[in-house]
């Protein structure tokens, strides 16, 4: 096994007994970069030097017998949405196009704490709107499984990377499923954690009543390690929850004799497509086999759960986005004579179109007339949608549905639609309007050679099940070893 | 439906500008968007409250203390777009 495609337990393992450096280590996932790179553009920043100085400023206390931390020297990748001291940070969006932030953002800092190596920063949909990764102003990002193919969005940079060994993990951020949705598509495992279980303080907003931080990782172990982590209350956000973290990989056991798995009939619908229905059909018999029961149970309101999404989130994000105004950071336009020309045309010159889109439809259902009828009826609807995962939560001790209703998409396929676009995050939005945790892990590969992902909800800040579900799932498959032969 | 006027005066409130036929395709796609989002007129919520944060996290208190920031150099000189002394500076605003 080459290096580039160890996981972060083997890794950690590895340098621990000194049978490999972290110099070679992050040279080797470089190398990887340097090989892939020009067919995936996962990547909108390399930090090549400083990765290796830090590689080899770890392996030097290692070498002096000093105790380290057990992320020290391990190469990951961070979403370009999370704030870097010193490194740009560009949201993919011509805006922020070089904006070099004065601060570390908590999970970051987090990851600095252990002594991380940063391999640079990750391609995105434009402020992470966006399920295809198609609407990043700098480059679009392939599936490593398919070059023709979408890696899922808007994590979608994090996932390709992770998949084809240009890191050994990353962080994404998910609103309505962009760590969940490209995970499934390229064949990783990805988290998104309760709301308020990791700090959000320096990750770009986009919506946030849903926006949640997580990891992006080969397996189920790697999943749990960064999140022991990220995850833990912030002073400095005020949505983070005070709850005290359990160590996650406490959680991972093979025994779910009794471990009751409900399966939402909403989500077994028409539309889904028949291999993705296929594969959760022989997880579910895998679930029971394994002593699981299996339950079926009703999620009423999930079909209210898009245009639910797609009224809160703009309207979330029309009021972040009005801090680019080209006043204090960012782009400002060259061509306006005065102060409110300045602001129209930074932004206008600054954002690309589905940006610009969600900001006007943002604005719409906010605007005087319209809140009662769009915003607050969709926040009385986001209570229905709870409810139903409450009510489902008193039977079963963890959901299994489908992450995403169909394999990844060809490029284009979907970017001139906007409404058929917003209709593949259909199983995941209902997630983030709950507030829930939901993981999403490798199932299946279609007859094309794409990857199909499973996604597993648990009630608040249970992660705890969604941990142990996966792990014995994964431990009594192949799935999670499948890479693309890129 | 939405007409291209009130796409102009919502553009107008978000600070963006449009060329003609970008106001078309705007007042298009929202209109199908908003369609679809009807949906949710068939539902009965007159008694339900409304879910603002998923999560109920009562707004935490903390001691107003002076901290350092240090970050105005940093702001100022690698990423304003125009300053003079501590200050932005902007285009004539009257």
């Amino acid at each position: 096994m080459e290096l580039h495609q160890l996981t972060i337990a083997q890794a950690i393992e590895k340098l621990a007994k000194k049978e490999i450096s972290s110099a070679e280590l992050t040279a080797a996932c470089q190398q990887r970069i340097q090989q892939t790179e020009s067919q995936l553009g996962s990547y909108i920043t390399l930090t090549q030097e400083a990765a290796l100085a830090q590689a080899k400023a770890v392996d030097d206390r290692r070498a002096k017998g000093e105790p380290l931390p057990p992320l020290a020297g391990i190469p990951l990748a961070l979403k370009d949405i999370f704030v870097t001291k010193g490194v740009k940070t560009t949201c993919a969006s011509r805006i922020l196009e070089n904006f070099i932030p004065p601060y570390d953002g908590t999970a970051v800092r987090k990851l600095i704490e252990q002594d991380y190596v940063l391999l640079g920063k990750l391609n995105m949909d434009e402020f992470a709107m966006g399920s295809s990764t198609e609407t990043s102003y700098f480059k679009k990002t392939k599936n490593p499984w398919n070059l023709e193919y979408i890696p899922g969005g808007s994590s979608g940079g994090s996932a390709s990377a992770v998949a084809a060994g240009q890191c050994l993990g990353a962080l994404g951020t998910d609103t309505g499923g962009s760590i969940r949705q490209p995970a499934a598509l390229c064949g990783i495992v990805g988290i998104k954690p309760t709301y308020g279980r990791v700090s959000r303080y320096g990750v770009v907003a986009f919506a946030s009543s849903l926006d949640q931080v997580g990891p992006m990782t080969q397996d189920v172990r790697d999943s749990a390690i960064l999140l022991n982590t990220i995850a833990g209350h912030d002073p400095l956000d005020s949505t983070s929850v005070n709850r005290p973290v359990p160590d996650y990989t406490q959680s991972l056991k093979t025994d779910v004799k009794g471990l009751k798995i409900g399966v939402p009939k909403e989500y077994f619908i028409e539309g889904l497509d028949a291999e993705v229905k296929k594969s959760l059909e022989n997880a579910l018999e895998q679930y029971r086999s394994l002593g699981a029961e299996i339950i079926e149970v009703t999620l009423p309101h999930t079909q209210y759960a898009v245009p639910t999404y797609y009224i809160l989130a703009p309207a979330e994000a029309s009021s972040n986005l009005a801090r680019y105004d080209g006043v204090r950071f960012g782009y400002r336009s060259p061509n306006a004579k005065n102060l409110t020309e300045m602001y129209q045309k930074s932004r206008s010159e600054g954002f690309g179109p589905e940006v610009k889109r969600r900001i006007m439809l943002g604005t719409y259902v906010l605007s005087a007339g319209y809140y009662d009828a769009y915003y607050l009826k969709a926040q009385k609807v986001r209570t229905l949608i709870r409810r139903d995962f409450e009510a489902a939560f008193q039977q079963v001790d963890v959901l299994l549905t489908p992450t995403t209703p169909t394999p990844a998409f060809r490029i284009g396929e979907k970017s001139d639609d906007p409404l058929k676009m917003y209709l593949s995050d259909i199983f995941t939005i209902n997630v983030n309007l709950a507030g829930l945790p939901g993981m999403s892990l490798p199932c299946g590969l279609s007859s094309q050679g794409l990857p199909i992902g499973m996604q597993l909800i648990a009630d608040y800040f249970q992660e705890e099940k969604i941990f142990h579900a996966a792990y014995a799932y994964e431990q009594a498959t192949e799935w999670h070893r499948k890479r693309p032969s890129l | 439906m939405i007409q291209k006027d009130t796409v102009a005066t919502i553009a107008k409130l978000a600070r963006l500008e449009f060329t003609e036929p970008e106001l078309m395709t705007f007042a298009d796609q929202m209109n199908q968007i908003l369609g679809f989002m009807e949906q949710l007129d068939g539902l009965d919520t007159s008694k339900i409250e409304a879910t603002s944060h998923a999560v109920d996290i009562p707004g935490p208190m903390r001691e107003d203390r002076v901290v350092e920031s240090n970050v105005i150099e940093s702001l100022l000189k690698e990423n304003a777009p125009d300053h003079e002394d501590n200050f932005f500076r902007v285009p004539k605003v009257l």
